[in-house]
């Protein structure tokens, strides 16, 4: 169902994969046929019968806010996280940070829920409940593969990430699903 | 052969990737202070409940200062020879300025601290 990648401009756009249907995507994005077709026709786009080849940008459904720092130095994952989701004015450095426990997710305002949503805050704990890594959930493609966006590690870029990476780097992790609410003020 | 060759790299690179993250946490602050000049450095959260000053001295040759964070403190400061090394604040979650401060310049830079 779909596949994301980051286009040049930092944009996240949804991409067709053969077996796709626009329902499949739609309904990732919370949207109903009648919300889909508004949105796709307020951006000019003309659906056809057939989606192969279609792609589309959704960005505003992934990320709140999209100016990540183009320094990345000092910057990581949660600096992205916090800043994608809208927890922060603009990606500032996050210091210590890895034990993103209940109370710190409630000092910055986030609430948990049970499963991912396009745009939700993801992070990986390890046994000892260590936060290992944070990352913006997007869309989940065909074969379960999920995607996700953010940095993967310390001073590196703005990237998509894949399930079957994180899968690999953080095994048997727990994750934790998080969301900002719209109403809180930023940091 | 071929299958300790996959798991040795994978565990590398699950090894790498945490390392990535953690190493970055333990130095906190590293400064360039210069000579005879006064330098201030204060810390404060953003309603200002938890103020401190980290600083204020003068030296008298150029040197590097160096903050580590409480719990690792003790297990790191020997690995900075050649600097001014000092204890960071154990902080609680939240929003953080300092506050850096000379006769001919100030700047604040932002951070959050997450427990």
């Amino acid at each position: 169902m779909w596949f994301a990648e980051r286009d040049e401009n930092g944009n996240i756009i949804a991409r067709y994969e053969d077996g796709d249907t626009y329902e499949n995507l739609y309904t990732q994005l919370g949207m109903n046929t009648e919300q889909f077709a508004s949105w796709t026709a307020k951006q000019g786009i003309e659906l056809s019968l057939d989606p192969s080849g279609s792609t589309f940008n959704i960005t505003d459904f992934v990320l709140k806010q999209n100016d990540f720092s183009t320094d990345n130095a000092n910057m990581n994952c949660f600096s992205s996280s916090l800043y994608g989701t809208g927890a922060t004015s603009e990606e500032m450095e996050v210091k210590y940070g890895f034990n993103f426990t209940e109370s710190s997710q409630s000092t910055f305002g986030y609430e948990k829920t049970n499963s991912p949503q396009i745009g939700s805050m993801i992070t990986w704990l390890d046994n000892s409940e260590t936060t290992q890594h944070s990352a913006i959930y997007i869309i989940r493609g065909q074969d379960g593969t999920e995607y996700y966006v953010g940095r993967p590690g310390q001073n590196s870029n703005v990237t998509i990430q894949t399930s079957n990476y994180t899968s690999q780097v953080y095994p048997n992790f727990q994750k934790t699903f998080l969301v900002y609410p719209f109403n809180k003020p930023k940091f | 052969m071929k299958a300790m060759i996959i798991i040795f790299c994978f565990l590398t690179l699950n090894l790498f990737a945490q390392n990535q993250n953690r190493e970055s946490h333990i130095i906190s602050e590293e400064i360039k202070l210069q000579a005879n000049v006064r330098t201030k450095i204060f810390l404060y959260n953003r309603d200002s409940t938890e103020t401190f000053i980290l600083f204020d001295n003068i030296i008298t040759k150029p040197e590097k200062l160096v903050f580590i964070f409480q719990p690792n403190y003790y297990e790191e400061r020997n690995k900075y020879k050649d600097a001014i090394v000092l204890p960071f604040p154990l902080l609680k979650s939240d929003l953080y300025y300092i506050k850096f401060v000379t006769k001919d310049t100030s700047y604040v830079k932002k951070f959050l601290f997450m427990q």
